[in-house]
């Protein structure tokens, strides 16, 4: 999978390009509009991840460009200003995805890779894991052929600890990606848990190896390989 | 008291002092003046007996036999003047007279001594100097009446400028319209050059704030925009550093925390600069149906309801239209919902009303630690929950002010519950139901 990164942050954009890279994409990255220019006009991406605040020039006009020489690609827009505006111009455009900054990078790389799947299965594809398969579509979730009966949010959880498996991903990082700006509450952590716990324990009815490990307390690891 | 008021009142306490005095000053100089007139007429009627006398050593009686009495006497007395009165016996009234009393020498050898006593009614004379001072005093007060017209007009007319200014003064905000707009309000001119310096001058100061306010708005939307992408760095950094393997607990916790005290942060600086950017004006108004906005909150915090094992009971009127920014109204509400789930004890029953003219929301809990009113205001936060950014019902209430909306805050001490109640304005009352009436 090729992933272009379009942001003018240096350490931002250095980041990023490491964890993505773990997760077996192949990152280039162009850290001015004009760079950003020249590169999606040049090569082929499965997505672009770009920054709407580069100096040198609209972020907005990128994707413009985009749609119309490469309409397959998939587009996520990174943004330091938490605007309606920018959200909804962003996404009339064409593109795939919003995030505001600053975000965490397990999100990022959940978001991509629904959009990925999106773009390049039409989001009819099944999500494997191990002995669990997803239906992205109809959320519906199965082990080894059995249904299980999750909640909406115990579904997000379960989504986002498979788009980032092997991984700590703390009860933060969780919470934010399930609950958004509404987990500004005191122990919201307790709250997760709880979730988590049921998660857990309707897929082990079903036969499925716990795969989820706790870190000390702080967050969680997916993980098939014992 | 009106400028207008002022200087008539002043106008009048000078006049009045003047009046009085000058009415005085022309009456006694009147009067002093008749007086002199009378006596050089009795001194005259005198010499022509005085002359009589030593001529022809008697009287002759050419002068008004009326006025004049001759009686013999025997110590000479020197010419003195007198004011009296006397029975008129023609008018038949007590009049008041001019009385020259005197002794004269008759010719011959040895003269005989007279008393002559010569008098003059002076009541005409009186009525005269009457008449003339109350002619004066009536002119004078139609004098200041007219000067009061003249000039309550004048002002009226002379300080309209005045009044222009005053009202585009009372108008005056200090706010950022669009971005593009940011020509400060300009003060009319005038033809008065006073007036033209006032409107100058602030002009300049109209311009000056202006400026101070856009750089400090500026400063603040900079400062929490900026602030957005080394707090991303922060973030990413100890994300990617949890991802190294092994990591002692001791490690594992310290970035924990740090990640929580980022997310803090980062709260805080959206809440701020949301509150910089409602203050700012930057969100369009648009009519919404706020019903199924509550309603999708309400499901939303209905969940951490439960987990706090509180009651959550809410009945809400369906279409409720509002003229606001959607994503405001979102915050409005959510703000007032999270705070009832935060600050209920568990088991107990938070409680939400809709209604086309209020939104409602109570929960019981202790009484706050801090006074009531500060309870909207910036960074006052229970001590009990430092997590709280101190931002959310600051945004609350400023999110229904920019909206014409009341937030009102209520503790019922019998029952210990806290009451928070948004009105919505009047006007809007009309529009709901789906039908828009602008």
């Amino acid at each position: 999978m090729k992933i272009l990164l379009i942001e003018d942050e240096p350490q931002l954009l250095s980041s990023m390009k490491a964890y993505l890279e773990t997760e077996g994409y192949v990152v280039t990255t162009a850290s001015t509009f004009r760079q950003g220019m020249v590169k999606t006009y040049d090569y082929d991406y499965d997505c672009v991840v770009v920054d709407i605040g580069l100096p040198d020039g609209n972020g907005l006009d990128l994707i413009r460009q985009l749609k119309t020489t490469h309409a397959q690609t998939g587009i996520i827009i990174v943004s330091a200003k938490d605007s309606l505006n920018d959200k909804l111009t962003g996404l009339e455009l064409g593109s795939d995805d919003y995030l505001t900054k600053p975000f965490h990078l397990s999100e990022l790389n959940a978001r991509l890779k629904s959009v990925l799947r999106r773009r390049l299965f039409g989001g009819q594809n099944l999500i494997h894991f191990a002995k669990i398969t997803i239906n992205a579509h109809t959320h519906q979730v199965n082990i080894e052929g059995q249904p299980v009966i999750l909640t909406e949010k115990e579904y997000q959880i379960l989504l986002f600890f498979i788009a980032n498996p092997d991984r700590l991903l703390t009860k933060g990082a969780i919470a934010e990606f399930v609950w958004g700006d509404h987990m500004d509450l005191a122990n919201s952590h307790d709250f997760l848990y709880t979730h988590i716990k049921n998660l857990r324990k309707k897929l082990i009815e079903k036969g499925c190896p716990d795969y989820l490990r706790t870190r000390y307390g702080v967050g969680y690891l997916f993980s098939a390989t014992p | 008291m009106k400028l207008l008021h002022k200087m008539m009142l002043n106008l009048v306490l000078v006049a009045i002092p003047v009046a009085i005095g000058g009415v005085w000053l022309f009456y006694t100089m009147i009067h002093a003046g008749i007086q002199y007139e009378v006596d050089e007429q009795l001194s005259s009627d005198l010499l022509t007996m005085r002359q009589q006398f030593q001529r022809s050593g008697q009287y002759i009686g050419r002068i008004n036999p009326f006025r004049v009495e001759i009686d013999s006497a025997s110590l000479p007395i020197p010419a003195t003047f007198a004011d009296t009165t006397e029975f008129d016996p023609r008018e038949n009234e007590v009049v008041p007279v001019r009385r020259l009393v005197v002794t004269v020498q008759a010719s011959g050898k040895p003269g005989r001594l007279y008393r002559i006593s010569i008098r003059q009614p002076v009541g005409e004379f009186n009525e005269i100097a009457r008449l003339l001072s109350i002619g004066v005093t009536l002119t004078f007060l139609v004098l200041v009446v007219v000067l009061m017209a003249l000039n309550g007009w004048l002002i009226r007319r002379l300080w309209q400028p005045f009044y222009q200014l005053i009202d585009q003064l009372r108008h005056y905000r200090l706010e950022i319209r669009s971005n593009s707009e940011h020509q400060p309000v300009s003060f009319s001119g005038s033809t008065t050059d006073e007036f033209n310096q006032l409107s100058a001058a602030l002009n300049t100061m109209s311009r000056n704030l202006q400026e101070q306010f856009m750089t400090q708005r500026q400063f603040t939307d900079n400062a929490a925009h900026e602030m957005q992408t080394p707090l991303a760095i922060l973030s990413h950094e100890l994300e990617n550093l949890l991802s190294i393997e092994p990591l002692s607990m001791e490690q594992m916790t310290g970035i924990e925390r740090a990640q929580d005290s980022i997310r803090r942060l980062v709260r805080l600086n959206k809440s701020l600069l949301l509150l910089t950017r409602i203050e700012n004006h930057q969100f369009a108004d648009e009519q919404v149906n706020i019903s199924p906005i509550v309603d999708e909150l309400a499901r939303v915090y209905h969940d951490f309801a439960n987990h706090h094992e509180l009651k959550w009971e809410y009945n809400l009127a369906p279409d409720v239209y509002q003229t606001m920014n959607p994503y405001l109204a979102e915050v409005l509400f959510s703000n007032l919902m999270q705070n009832a789930v935060r600050y209920s004890e568990p088991n107990a029953k938070v409680e939400m009303t809709l209604t086309p003219s209020y939104f409602q929301i109570q929960n019981p809990g202790t009484p706050l630690p801090f006074p009531s009113h500060q309870v909207f205001d910036r960074f006052i936060k229970n001590p009990a929950f430092p997590d709280s950014t101190g931002l959310g019902l600051a945004l609350v209430q400023q999110i229904a002010q920019l909206h014409g909306m009341r937030v009102n805050y209520d503790y019922l001490a019998n029952t210990q519950i806290h009451l928070f109640r948004v009105d919505f304005p009047k006007a809007n009352l009309l529009s709901t139901n789906g039908y828009t009436i602008t």
